[in-house]
């Protein structure tokens, strides 16, 4: 190596001013490494400065950029004794997906540590599943509740923690496939997330109550 | 001075690198080969968009779960792809699957 020979000899810095430059652009390389570089791109994050800047990303899908509206809405649950009461009505849904051949899609409610919801699904095919959740606290602490392939379940879901929580859904095959969701419980909305990095918030009503239901005020009044 | 220039280079190159990582993103692409040209090829997605790709040392190709050599990924070969990019104008293969192309029979 020569190329030093080409430089004016006034102007060559001593040894030491080069190992410091070279050394102050190690450590700099190493600091955005440690805190920036490893979250990012492998998901290690051993100074929590991933997850403190914001860096870390879900996989599958990123839903740590997701505008998911927070807030109670009635929607935590108080306990007592063996029930537990809401402020807020319960909801109904009802969606209906197409997951094209080899696509996949996310779909998730919003509910609070400890709130409940029921649900049922069925596809007209076998699909790669999971049924997971991500907690608000730590989107990268990925929670798998139940994770194998299936064309349907039934079940009842109260949240470990608050955060969203549904389904990972893809479609191994070359044919589309049709997948119904029924559910009820005590969310305020949904969040579908598409391979193609889209996402949908969807507002949930309450359910309708039944037309015969008066409310306390009337019903004390005697009508 | 040339101490400053020196470890002003070195940290511009350290920040472009941590810039672009922040960047990344995971993205699945589904499609029909139209090009390869060694180790970048495209893919005509089911909407009509290209992405534009590349392989590494690392991509891994399967076909019915059995990994395969790269040069199986021709022209016209039917893919799915877990890639790893800023977006589908440049994104690096994490791997590829060889599948069978949709079946033409509309949805049930």
């Amino acid at each position: 190596m020569n190329s030093n020979a080409m430089a004016p000899e006034p102007a060559l810095p001593s040894p030491r001013k080069l190992a410091v430059a070279c050394l102050t652009s190690l450590v700099v390389a190493l600091v955005l490494l440690v805190t920036a570089v490893l979250p990012v791109e492998y998901g290690l994050d051993p100074l929590g400065t991933g997850r403190m800047l914001g860096l870390l990303r879900e996989a599958p899908v990123d839903a740590a950029a997701v505008d998911i509206p927070q807030g109670d809405q009635g929607l935590t649950p108080s306990l007592r004794g063996d029930v537990a009461l809401y402020g807020g009505l319960y909801r109904t849904d009802a969606v209906e997906f197409v997951i094209e051949p080899y696509d996949y899609l996310e779909f998730k409610y919003r509910l609070e540590q400890g709130a409940a919801m029921l649900f049922s699904w069925a596809a007209d095919g076998t699909l790669i599943h999971e049924f997971h959740g991500d907690p608000d606290a730590n989107p990268q602490d990925v929670r798998s509740y139940d994770k194998s392939d299936k064309s349907m379940a039934n079940g009842s879901f109260v949240a470990p923690v608050t955060g969203i929580h549904g389904w990972f859904w893809e479609n191994p095959g070359n044919t589309p496939i049709t997948l119904r969701l029924a559910s009820s419980g005590f969310y305020a909305e949904a969040v579908e997330f598409r391979s193609d990095k889209s996402r949908n918030r969807r507002d949930v009503s309450p359910a309708p109550m039944p037309a015969s239901t008066q409310s306390p005020a009337s019903a004390q009044s005697g009508e | 001075m040339r101490k400053i220039i020196g470890a002003i280079i070195g940290m511009t190159a350290v920040l472009v690198v941590g810039v672009e990582a922040l960047a990344h993103a995971q993205y699945r692409v589904i499609g029909t080969i139209i090009q390869r040209q060694g180790v970048k090829f495209e893919v005509k997605t089911r909407d009509g968009r290209i992405a534009y790709l590349h392989l590494d040392e690392n991509t891994e190709i399967t076909r019915d779960q059995a990994k395969v050599s790269d040069s199986e990924l021709e022209v016209g070969r039917f893919v799915v792809i877990n890639a790893y990019g800023d977006d589908y104008s440049d994104m690096l293969a994490m791997d590829v699957r060889l599948v069978p192309p949709p079946a033409v029979t509309p949805a049930k």
